[in-house]
């Protein structure tokens, strides 16, 4: 509950029309 | 007349596509400058190259190389769009400057990333079709680079061209195989094998175009970029995907096969590379009128100038030899 805003899986970096995107601009894959 | 720095020394830079030809030498630092920041760039594309030529390729290293060849790409802008129009003497044709040439090598490089991503893309069994359309822009980005070469001197840029052409039609090859494989998969059988069989064909002139690549004098590799596991790999991949087309048609769907494969209607929404954004950091304040009036060129190296006095030896630029990248297991793409 106390974890710092920029912790890991926070900030999902996305395309222009805010899909999530990995390093390589692909869309993120289900897990 | 005033002496001033920026055309006082005479620099020597040798050009990439040059290949036995003594170096351009210019009495312009813009000159220098301008070489120097192309050469950094130059440095990032050589770096991926050496990253991409390793045995095992692992995912940091698949990062690192895209990030250099974007890099690389907004190197190249910066100093095309907003540097190189400062030289004193217009660029020389088919040079490192030439405006064609530094568009050629960011549409290079950026096609080059994409491959990484397309390489990404598949290993991630992403859908069909997003493949299919990052290959079909690759395959179009790889045509520009060629493009732009297409008004020079053919002895010169004819080695390039032969790789950026035979990568077009890889990749077309590459997209029509995605889009025939997804079209199977929407029971369009028919198209299917249609597009699979286009495919093959662009594969076929793919492989002429690597042979000829080979044979082709001028600045490039001694690769041969048809037996990399990469391109052989995907042969294997496009012959199992027709023969599945095919037979499933002559077993299940008995769709006609129509003459002409359907138009690609695919928009790539994912994968696409751009230049990352490189500016030329200002001048430092420390660089002022007064710093610049103490070097007294006029007074002192100027009559060593005048009285042809060299204080060094001027020497033959030597080439540096750059050792071939080797096939491996798993390097996929040709970079730099």
């Amino acid at each position: 509950p106390n974890a710092p805003s920029n912790a890991i899986g926070d900030s999902v970096p996305a395309n222009s029309e805010g899909v999530p995107v990995d390093e390589f601009g692909l869309p993120q894959l289900p897990a | 007349m005033a002496i001033t720095l920026k055309t006082f020394f005479k620099f020597k830079w040798t050009q990439t596509l040059y290949v036995g030809k003594p170096p351009l030498v210019e009495d312009d630092a813009e000159f220098d400058f301008v070489n120097m920041g192309i050469n950094v760039a130059l440095w990032y594309t050589k770096h991926a190259a050496k990253l991409a030529a390793q045995p095992e390729l692992k995912m940091e290293d698949a990062k690192e190389i895209h990030s250099c060849l974007k890099k690389a790409a907004g190197m190249f802008k910066e100093f095309k769009d907003n540097q190189a129009g400062k030289l004193k003497n217009p660029p020389q044709k088919c040079s490192d400057l030439d405006p064609n040439v530094l568009e050629c090598y960011i549409m290079c490089c950026q096609a080059e990333a994409q491959e990484v991503t397309i390489a990404r893309a598949v290993e991630k069994k992403h859908k069909d079709s997003l493949i299919a359309a990052l290959a079909n822009e690759t395959s179009k980005y790889f045509q520009q680079a060629d493009h732009m070469l297409n008004s020079k001197d053919q002895i010169i840029v004819g080695k390039w061209r032969k790789y950026l052409q035979l990568k077009e039609k890889f990749y077309k090859s590459y997209a029509l195989c995605y889009y025939g494989s997804g079209l199977l998969s929407d029971e369009k059988c028919g198209d299917s094998v249609r597009c699979l069989m286009d495919s093959n064909q662009a594969f076929e002139e793919t492989d002429k175009l690597c042979k000829e690549y080979i044979t082709t004098k001028g600045a490039g590799s001694t690769i041969r970029p048809h037996e990399h596991a990469f391109y052989r790999n995907f042969q294997k991949d496009l012959q199992r995907k027709l023969k599945k087309s095919e037979s499933e048609n002559g077993f299940i769907y008995h769709h006609k096969i129509p003459p002409v494969a359907p138009n690609m209607s695919l928009q790539a929404t994912h994968g696409l590379v751009e230049p990352t954004p490189y500016t030329v950091p200002f001048l430092s304040s420390s660089w002022t009128k007064a710093v610049y009036a103490g070097f007294s060129i006029s007074k002192n190296v100027a009559q060593n100038k005048k009285s042809k006095v060299k204080t060094e030896k001027e020497g033959e630029i030597q080439n540096i030899k750059e050792p071939d990248i080797k096939v491996t297991k798993d390097n996929g793409c040709i970079v730099s």
